[in-house]
C-alpha cells in the first residue's frame, strides 16, 4: 500500500487514518537513505506529491522550502546566489547510490558534512518548520527569523528525528555565504594520531579553517576566505605547519566535493559505519581495528568513518567505541549485511527513557517509521 | 499578568517543608520572610513574589534529593541561577521553593586537545572564559550581563551575545548536559563529542527556561580566541540607511564577528555614561567587528567601510587599539545602564524581526510609546534582526508601569505581525507568556506543552511560565485538536 497526499490536509487525514487502524507508515519519498529509512511498515507514505513554494532571501541569510523539494535543486539555488548549507550535508548518493534525496530527508537525518566543527550541524541551521504529528495534527515550530527563542526548541529535536515524531512539511533554514575562494593543504600523517596532533596545531592557526579531515594517509586541511585575503591565510598555515602540497581553487573543491562523500571510495561490499568520539579518543579506536579496516576522519578527528570488508561484518564496532572512548563515542551503521552485531547500540536508560515518552507523547499509535525510532534496532 | 491561584494547602505547610528539605541539604535552607526576599525577583523587577524557602545545594545528590521530595510532596520547584533573567523565567511562586544553583560555582575540567570545559552551572559566563584565557581561549557567547549571568541560566535561556551572528548563542556552543529531571532521575545528555545518538533531548533542553529539568553540569566549547579584532563605529543619517547598510553588508557575503546599532536617544544615554566616542549628532550607530587573522580582518574592514559609505556612513571611526575596540564595545555593552541612568526606571522589550522590517518596526515602536506617553530608546542586534526598545518610565508616576507594560506588549505583537517572534534571546518567562497565543496556534501550543508532559508529568518544575495553559497532561495527551479549534474553548486560563 502506498499513500501520496496531495496536500497538507490530505497528509493529516492519511495520519489519523492509520493511527485509528495501527496502520504503521513508513515515512519516505526517493528512499534516497535506505541505511537510515523508516525500515518496513505496513504502508509507505510517499511525500512526493506534497509541493510548496521556495522563498530565498539572501540579504536575510533565509531559504523557505518545501520538504519534499529535492536537495540537488536547494543546493544549485542557494550557489547561484553564492550562499550555502552551511552544515554542507553528507551525500546520500556516495553510500547508497540512491540519488541525493530531498531537503526533508537531509534534516529529518541530519548527516552534517566536513564544515560541522567550525559552521555548525544541521541542528543549527534549521529555524523553523511546518509538520503533522504522528496524531494528523497540523503544527509549526520555531520561526522565519535568525535568532529566536519563543517556546521549545521543536526545530531541533525534529532535526535529526527520522520521520519518527511527525512529518516534516515546510523547512526554514539559516543559509550562509559561501567564501568565494578556497585552498587546501594536504599534510602527510602516516597514523590516525599523527593526524590528530596535526589538526589540533591547525585549529590554532587563525581563522579561514572550514575542514580537517585525514584519509589516504593524508591531512586535508581547508582555507577558505575572499581572494584577496586567502593567500596570507595559507602563508599563515604553512608558517605553523610541517610543509605539505597546495592545493587550489577547482582542485581543492572536488577534493571536499569528495570528502563530503568520504565513504565514496570504499568497496559497495564493505559496512559502512559512522562513528561519531572526541577527537582525542580516535588514534585510540585506530589501535582497536583490525587489519582490513579502512579508517578516515572528518571534523577535525571527531568523526570516524570505518568500513569493513565482508569478512570483517562481525566486527563488534560498538565494543571498540565503548574502549576507545566509553560513553563518549557511538556508532552507527549505515550500510552493509545486517549480522549479528545491531545497527545502533542501546540507548543510555535514561535517554532512552525519554525518548520513548516523546515518541509515545507525538505518535501514541505508533505508525511512523517504527523502525527507526531510537533504540529501534538496536 | 496574573499567576496561577497558589495551593494554600502546600502554603500552610511551609515550617513542614523548610524542615524535611533542611534534612537533605544541612545549612542550606532559608525559609524566613527576611531571608528568601533577596530571592523575590529576578532581572525584570517589574514582577515580585516571595518562596516559601530557598533551597542551596551543592551536589547533584542533594539536587536529586530535594526534587525527588518535592516530586512526591508535590512542592513546586523554580531554579534560579543569578537571578539576571529578563522575562520573569526565575520569578518563584508563592507556593514553591527557589532551587539556587549558585553553589555550584566550580569549573570541572578544561580539555584544550578536545577544546571542551565541563563546568558547573552557577560558574558565570565570563569566568569560563578567563578560566582559559591564559592559553589563548575563550566561551564565544558573551550575553552584556556575562559578569554575573550563570552558564545554568545560559543553558535554559539559550543566552545569545553581541558575537552570536558569527558564532551562535548558546545551544550550538553547548556539547553536553548533567540533568536533573523533577522526579530526582540524573541524566546525562551529550558529551565531550559532537553528535549524540537518538533525539537531539540537549537541543531541546538549551532553552527550555527551566520547565523540562536542572541542568547541574554542562559541558561547552571553548575556542581559540582570533589574533585580531577590529571595530568600526559608524554612523547614519536615519535608520534606513543604516539598516540597508546591514542588509548590504550581509548579502555582499560577510559575516562580521559582530554587527550592532542604536538609535538617537540609546547613543546620547550611552556616550554620556561610558564617554565612548559615539558621535552624537548622527541618527543611527552602527558596530561592525571584524575579527581572524590581520589580512582577512583588513580585507572585511575594507570592504564593510565602502559598503557604509555606499550608504550615506556620516561618520566613520577604527578601532586603532585594543583599548579603544573595547571601549567601543562598552558603550554598547553598558547600553542597559546608561538608559537607567537617564529613566527612573525602564523596561527592555526584546523581539526579533525579518531585517528589512527594521525602518517599519522602528516607526512602529516609537508610535506606540508615544501613544503611552513614554520615551523609547533602541539598541539592536543588527546581524541577526534582533531588538532591544527600552521603554523608559518612572514606576513612582501611578500608571506608569502598566503603560510600559502595556507599551512591551504592543511592541512584541508588533514584531510578529511584522512577520518576526515574541523573543530573540530573553525567553518568554512570565513576562510574554500571555503573548504567545499570538505568535503560535492552539495546535502549535499543544505540541509544545506535550514536550513537558515527557519530562515533567506533573507540571511542577517552574510552572506557570512560558505557557499560557498549562493543561494537565492527560487532557494534553487526549486533546485531539483539528483545524485550529481547541476542544476544550474555556479552558481556564490564568
Ligand atoms: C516537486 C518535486 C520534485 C521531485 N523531484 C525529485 C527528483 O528529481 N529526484 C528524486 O529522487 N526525488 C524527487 N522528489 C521526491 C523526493 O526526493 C522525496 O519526496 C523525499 O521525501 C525523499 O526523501 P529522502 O530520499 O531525502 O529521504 P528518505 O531516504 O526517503 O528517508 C530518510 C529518512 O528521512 C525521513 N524523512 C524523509 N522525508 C521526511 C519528511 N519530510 N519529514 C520527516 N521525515 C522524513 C524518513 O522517514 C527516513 O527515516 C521530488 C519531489 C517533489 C515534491
Ligand atoms: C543588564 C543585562 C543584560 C543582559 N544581556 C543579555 C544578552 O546580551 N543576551 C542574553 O541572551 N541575555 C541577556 N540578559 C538576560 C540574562 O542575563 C540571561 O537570560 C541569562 O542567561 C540568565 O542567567 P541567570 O544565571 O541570571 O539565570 P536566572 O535569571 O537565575 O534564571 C533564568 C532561567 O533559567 C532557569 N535556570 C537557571 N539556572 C538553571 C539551572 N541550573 N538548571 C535549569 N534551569 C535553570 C531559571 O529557572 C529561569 O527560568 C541580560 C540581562 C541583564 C540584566
Amino acid at each position: 500500500m502506498v499513500y501520496r497526499p496531495a496536500c497538507v490536509e490530505d497528509l493529516a487525514e492519511t495520519l489519523r487514518t492509520a493511527g485509528a487502524r495501527g496502520e504503521t507508515l513508513a515515512v519516505t519519498g526517493s528512499g534516497s537513505k535506505p541505511g537510515l529509512g523508516p525500515g518496513e511498515a505496513a504502508a509507505r507514505l510517499d511525500l512526493t506529491a506534497l509541493g510548496g513554494r521556495v522563498e530565498h532571501d539572501p540579504g536575510e541569510l533565509l531559504l523557505t522550502a518545501p520538504a519534499a523539494i529535492p536537495l540537488a535543486e536547494i543546493t544549485s539555488l542557494l550557489a547561484d546566489a553564492g550562499q550555502c548549507l552551511a552544515f554542507e550535508p553528507l551525500s546520500p548518493a556516495a553510500i547508497w547510490g540512491q540519488g541525493e534525496g530531498t531537503l526533508g530527508g537531509t534534516v529529518a537525518c541530519a548527516l552534517s558534512g566536513p564544515r560541522r566543527p567550525f559552521a555548525g550541524a544541521a541542528r543549527d541551521h534549521v529555524l523553523g518548520l511546518a509538520g503533522v504529528t504522528g496524531r494528523g495534527e497540523i503544527f509549526r515550530a520555531g520561526g522565519k527569523v535568525l535568532k529566536n527563542v519563543t517556546g521549545f526548541d521543536l526545530p531541533r529535536l525534529l532535526t535529526g528525528s527520522r520521520g519518527t515524531l511527525a512529518v516534516i512539511t515546510e523547512l526554514t533554514l539559516k543559509v550562509l555565504p559561501l567564501p568565494p575562494a578556497e585552498a587546501t593543504l594536504r599534510l602527510p600523517a602516516a597514523t590516525a594520531a599523527g593526524a590528530v596532533r596535526l589538526i589540533a596545531e591547525a585549529l590554532m592557526v587563525d581563522g579561514g579553517l572550514t575542514g580537517a579531515a585525514w584519509r589516504d594517509g593524508m591531512v586535508l586541511l581547508r582555507l577558505e576566505s575572499t581572494a584577496r585575503a586567502l593567500p596570507a591565510l595559507v602563508a599563515a598555515a604553512q608558517a605553523r605547519l610541517p610543509s605539505g602540497e597546495l592545493v587550489e581553487g577547482a582542485a581543492s573543491r572536488a577534493l571536499w566535493a569528495a570528502a563530503a562523500c568520504l565513504p565514496a571510495a570504499t568497496d559497495a561490499g564493505d559496512s559502512l559505519w559512522r562513528c561519531a568520539l572526541p577527537a582525542s579518543r580516535a588514534p585510540a579506536l585506530a589501535a582497536l581495528l583490525p587489519a582490513g579496516a579502512g579508517l578516515t576522519l572528518d571534523w577535525g578527528g571527531a568523526l570516524a568513518w570505518l568500513s569493513l570488508p565482508p569478512e570483517l561484518a562481525e566486527f563488534d564496532v560498538h565494543a571498540a567505541l565503548a574502549t576507545a572512548a566509553g560513553r563518549e563515542g557511538h556508532a552507527e551503521r549505515l550500510r552493509g549485511p545486517a549480522g549479528d552485531i545491531p545497527p545502533r547500540a542501546p540507548l543510555e536508560p535514561g535517554p532512552a527513557a525519554l525518548s520513548a515518552r516523546l515518541k509515545a507523547l507525538f505518535d501514541p499509535a505508533g505508525i511512523l517509521s517504527p523502525r527507526a525510532a531510537p533504540g529501534a534496532g538496536a | 499578568m496574573k499567576m496561577a491561584p497558589p495551593d494554600g494547602a502546600v502554603m500552610a505547610r511551609r515550617a513542614e517543608i523548610a524542615s524535611a528539605l533542611a534534612a537533605l541539604v544541612p545549612d542550606g535552607v532559608i525559609a524566613d520572610d527576611a531571608g528568601v526576599s533577596p530571592y523575590g525577583s529576578d532581572g525584570l523587577t517589574m514582577y515580585r513574589q516571595s518562596p516559601l524557602a530557598v533551597v542551596l545545594p551543592r551536589t547533584t545528590a542533594e539536587v536529586s534529593a530535594v526534587l525527588a521530595w518535592c516530586h512526591a510532596q508535590g512542592v513546586k520547584v523554580v531554579a534560579r541561577g543569578a537571578g539576571t533573567s529578563l522575562s520573569g523565567g526565575a520569578l518563584p511562586l508563592a507556593d514553591g521553593i527557589v532551587l539556587g544553583m549558585a553553589r555550584f560555582n566550580r569549573i570541572l575540567s578544561i580539555d584544550y586537545a578536545d577544546r571542551v570545559a565541563v563546568v558547573q552551572p552557577g560558574v558565570t559566563n565570563l569566568a569560563v572564559s578567563q578560566a582559559v584565557a591564559a592559553r589563548g581561549f575563550y566561551y564565544a557567547p558573551d550575553p552584556s550581563s556575562q559578569i554575573a549571568c550563570s552558564i545554568g541560566g545560559n543553558v535554559a535561556e539559550n543566552a545569545g551575545g553581541v558575537h552570536c551572528l558569527k558564532y551562535g548563542t548558546t545551544s550550538p556552543n553547548l556539547l553536553g548536559v548533567e540533568l536533573v529531571l523533577m522526579d530526582g532521575t540524573v541524566l546525562r545528555l551529550g558529551g565531550a563529542g559532537m553528535e549524540q545518538p537518538g533525539y537531539d533531548l540537549l537541543g531541546l533542553v538549551c532553552g527550555s527556561e527551566g520547565l523540562l529539568g536542572v541542568v547541574t553540569e554542562a559541558t561547552v566549547r571553548i575556542l581559540p580566541r582570533p589574533a585580531t579584532q577590529r571595530a568600526l563605529l559608524l554612523g547614519f543619517p536615519s535608520v534606513a540607511d543604516a539598516s540597508d547598510c546591514v542588509a548590504a553588508i550581509i548579502a555582499a557575503g560577510i559575516i562580521p564577528a559582530g554587527l550592532e546599532m542604536m538609535d538617537a536617544p540609546a547613543i546620547r544615554a550611552a556616550e554620556a555614561f561610558v564617554q565612548a566616542g559615539y558621535p552624537t549628532d548622527v541618527a543611527a550607530l552602527m558596530i561592525a567587528e571584524a575579527d581572524g587573522c590581520p589580512a582577512e580582518v583588513d580585507d572585511q574592514i575594507a570592504r564593510i567601510t565602502a559598503i557604509a559609505q555606499a550608504h550615506n556612513c556620516q561618520h566613520l571611526k577604527e578601532s586603532s587599539d585594543e583599548a579603544q575596540r573595547l571601549l567601543f564595545w562598552a558603550g554598547r555593552k553598558a547600553a542597559f545602564p546608561a538608559v537607567g541612568r537617564i529613566a527612573a526606571d525602564y523596561y527592555c522589550v526584546d523581539g526579533t524581526i525579518p531585517r528589512r522590517q527594521l525602518g517599519a518596526v522602528l516607526a512602529e515602536i516609537s508610535a506606540i510609546a508615544a501613544r503611552h506617553g513614554l520615551g523609547v530608546a533602541n539598541v539592536f542586534h543588527a546581524g541577526d534582526g534582533n531588538l532591544h526598545p527600552l521603554v523608559m518610565y518612572d514606576a513612582r508616576i501611578p500608571g506608569q508601569t502598566e503603560a510600559a507594560e502595556a507599551a512591551g506588549s504592543e511592541i512584541l505583537k508588533a514584531c510578529v505581525d511584522a512577520g518576526g517572534v515574541l523573543t530573540g534571546e530573553h525567553g518568554v518567562g512570565v513576562e510574554k507568556r500571555d503573548l504567545m497565543e499570538h505568535q503560535f496556534g492552539p495546535v502549535d501550543l499543544a505540541v509544545q506543552s506535550r514536550l513537558k508532559c515527557a519530562f515533567d508529568e506533573r507540571g511542577l518544575l517552574n510552572p506557570g511560565k512560558v505557557f499560557p495553559t498549562l493543561s494537565r497532561c492527560a487532557e494534553l495527551n487526549a486533546m485531539h485538536v483539528h483545524g485550529g479549534q481547541l476542544p476544550f474553548p474555556d479552558l481556564p486560563r490564568f
